[in-house]
């Protein structure tokens, strides 16, 4: 800054010294302009105050949903014992990747003590925590000899001015899972075992004690001996999902990333189970681990949508296959499911031995292909290309699909809830036969 | 503010070009919009404040050059004076241009600035026009005094003034 206040006094000294040696008037004349400039600006830049802004936040909400509006209203304010008198420029910085939609974030003009402004405006927030941290303050003297510029920092760790957009959800029908175990309290998966239930499971003789309304009396009448029905158990499960971040698993569709609609499907996912109730917890995996513990309500759909807000795609040499996935984490033969586009061999190895070490598994797999063969504008390449891909993904599935594990190939396109009605539809019928 | 920037480089290039129109210099003066058109075009590509230095030191050869074709010192003065306006308008408001801002502040400063560089150009172009036909003798002893004095002052405020840069830091 005190280095542009001698500029002009650059230009003009070169000036003079020709006007001097050419004993020109004219040139002695055109070096007072730039000389005389510097001086002021010298001048005006000893008297001049910086403005003491006080910037105050009111957003309409701390969540909402990727994509939706928020309204900010940003209070600007001096206080009297400011000396500042002049005009400002206060531009309330917007958090990256928000988008403006209305209003304005900037106020231009005076601001005086004691009489606050007030600017409002509306963004368009992507999924992410969101923090408005900052505003740039800018203020000049009468003729903008003199100025000043400050960045007000209200830390990015403000609770008051941090948002979370979640990921969209969309209501999921029903869902079949099977995990080999389950908990010992009520809920809505069914557990393999006879005791009070809405199915039927199998039929048994009569011992002291059962429910005289069980006996099955068509039975008795063609047996002679007291038969009882058994319904099978319905028990709260643990369901641990597991969100594929990692970068290179995932490519740029229009404006978003299949990484996008992972944490959509996962964030649906885990509200269908929670909902259904289950106890659900969440691991994220690729950048760091990011980790929710499994519980059950909505505090912990909060967490898991929260934790889901933040994550992002990252490339990391130690999570580069899913070998490194922390099994440790979920209770033994429980529920996984597991989010991700199944890239190559490895994974398809790593989520056999899984299903080997007593998991259940439903692998929800989101590509884009048709999508991904409009990108190419030869056609002939494009159909070998999508061939190509079609083939190596069913591969991949069938051998999942060979190993245990309920496939949902989806694509992205279309709603979740459709490829999951048409997905477990085959897979039940595959594991029945 | 390119507004402000287009406003005064352009009124400092038509206070050349005119006179020097009259004075028998089409050439000059064709010239010297010619350059203003191509200056403009290229700031809107080049964004960066500091090319208006690059901007300033044009204009000040131009009016440096437009004295040797008979354009009054004073027209070249209040066209410099001008320029360095808009010089110390594209650094002071370049923010001004990144964000949304009412279109009614932009104006309100718009105007104002100009209101205030515009005569205070064209007054001075006219007062150094006048500062020839003033003539008063000094003599040697008070000359020096005065440069002197001139200097110690320069120097007192250029030493506040990096005190104060250091005290701000």
């Amino acid at each position: 800054m005190t280095r542009r206040l001698f500029v002009p006094l650059v230009f003009g000294l070169p000036v003079l010294a020709a006007g001097l040696m050419l004993r020109h008037t004219g040139l002695l004349i055109l070096s007072v302009p730039p000389i005389l400039f510097s001086c002021a600006l010298l001048i005006a830049s000893l008297g001049f105050a910086s403005p003491d802004v006080q910037v105050r936040r009111r957003l309409s909400r701390h969540r909402l949903t990727e994509g939706e509006e928020l309204d900010v209203i940003t209070t600007l304010e001096i206080p009297f014992t400011s000396p500042y008198r002049g005009r400002l420029s206060v531009i309330d910085r917007l958090p990256p990747h928000a988008v403006l939609v209305g209003g304005e974030n900037q106020y231009l003009g005076e601001l005086l003590p004691g009489e606050p402004v007030e600017i409002a405006y509306t963004v368009r927030l992507p999924r992410g925590t969101h923090a408005f941290s900052s505003a740039h303050v800018a203020a000049w003297s009468a003729w903008a000899w003199a100025g000043s510029e400050a960045l007000i920092d209200g830390g990015p760790k403000d609770p008051v001015s941090t948002v979370f957009a979640i990921p969209r959800t969309e209501p999921l029908g029903a869902i079949e899972i099977r995990p080999r175990r389950t908990r010992a309290f009520a809920g809505a998966v069914k557990a393999n075992r006879g005791g009070q239930g809405l199915s039927y499971y199998s039929s048994r003789s009569y011992v002291p004690g059962d429910d005289v309304r069980r006996i099955n009396w068509r039975a008795y009448a063609r047996q002679e001996s007291l038969i009882v029905d058994e319904f099978e158990l319905e028990r709260m499960a643990d369901v641990n999902i597991i969100v594929d971040a990692r970068l290179f698993a995932h490519f740029r569709i229009d404006e978003d990333t299949t990484f996008d609609h992972t944490l959509r499907a996962a964030a649906s996912l885990a509200v269908h189970f929670l909902q259904t109730g289950n106890v659900v917890g969440l691991l994220v995996y690729g950048d760091i681990i990011r980790w929710v513990f499994p519980g059950t309500g909505k505090i912990q759909e909060r967490r898991i949508l929260d934790k889901l807000a933040e994550s992002v795609a990252a490339e990391r040499e130690v999570f580069e296959d899913l070998a490194n996935i922390p099994t440790r984490l979920f209770p033994s033969r429980s529920q996984l499911v597991l989010v991700s586009p199944i890239v190559d061999d490895d994974d398809v190895e790593v989520i056999a031995q899984l299903i080997d070490r007593g998991y259940s598994l439903l692998v929800v797999s989101p590509h884009a292909g048709a999508w991904e063969a409009e990108q190419i504008v030869e056609r002939d390449i494009a159909e070998t290309a999508d061939r190509i891909t079609t083939i190596r993904r069913e591969l991949y599935l069938n051998t999942l699909l060979r190993a245990g594990a309920t496939i949902v190939s989806w694509d992205v396109a279309e709603p979740l809830s459709l490829a999951i009605e048409r997905a477990l539809g085959v897979s039940v019928h595959r594991r029945h036969a | 503010m390119r507004t402000i920037e287009i406003a005064l480089f352009g009124l400092a290039a038509a206070i050349l070009a005119v006179p020097a129109f009259v004075a028998g210099s089409p050439g000059f003066g064709a010239f010297t919009l010619l350059a203003f058109a191509l200056t403009c075009a290229a700031r809107r590509a080049v964004q960066a404040p500091r090319f208006a230095n690059s901007l300033l030191g044009l204009h000040l050869f131009l009016a440096a050059a437009s004295l040797f074709i008979g354009v009054p010192a004073g027209c070249a003065a209040a066209a410099l004076t001008l320029c360095l306006f808009a010089w110390n308008a594209t650094h002071r408001f370049a923010q001004v241009e990144t964000a949304s801002a009412s279109s009614d502040g932009v104006l309100r400063l718009v105007t104002g600035f100009l209101l205030r560089a515009i005569p205070a150009s064209l007054g001075l172009g006219f007062a150094l026009a006048l500062l020839p036909l003033i003539r008063f003798r000094l003599s040697f002893a008070t000359a020096l005094a005065l440069s002197v004095g001139v200097f110690i002052l320069v120097a007192v405020l250029v030493r506040t003034l990096v005190r104060r840069s250091a005290d701000a830091q």
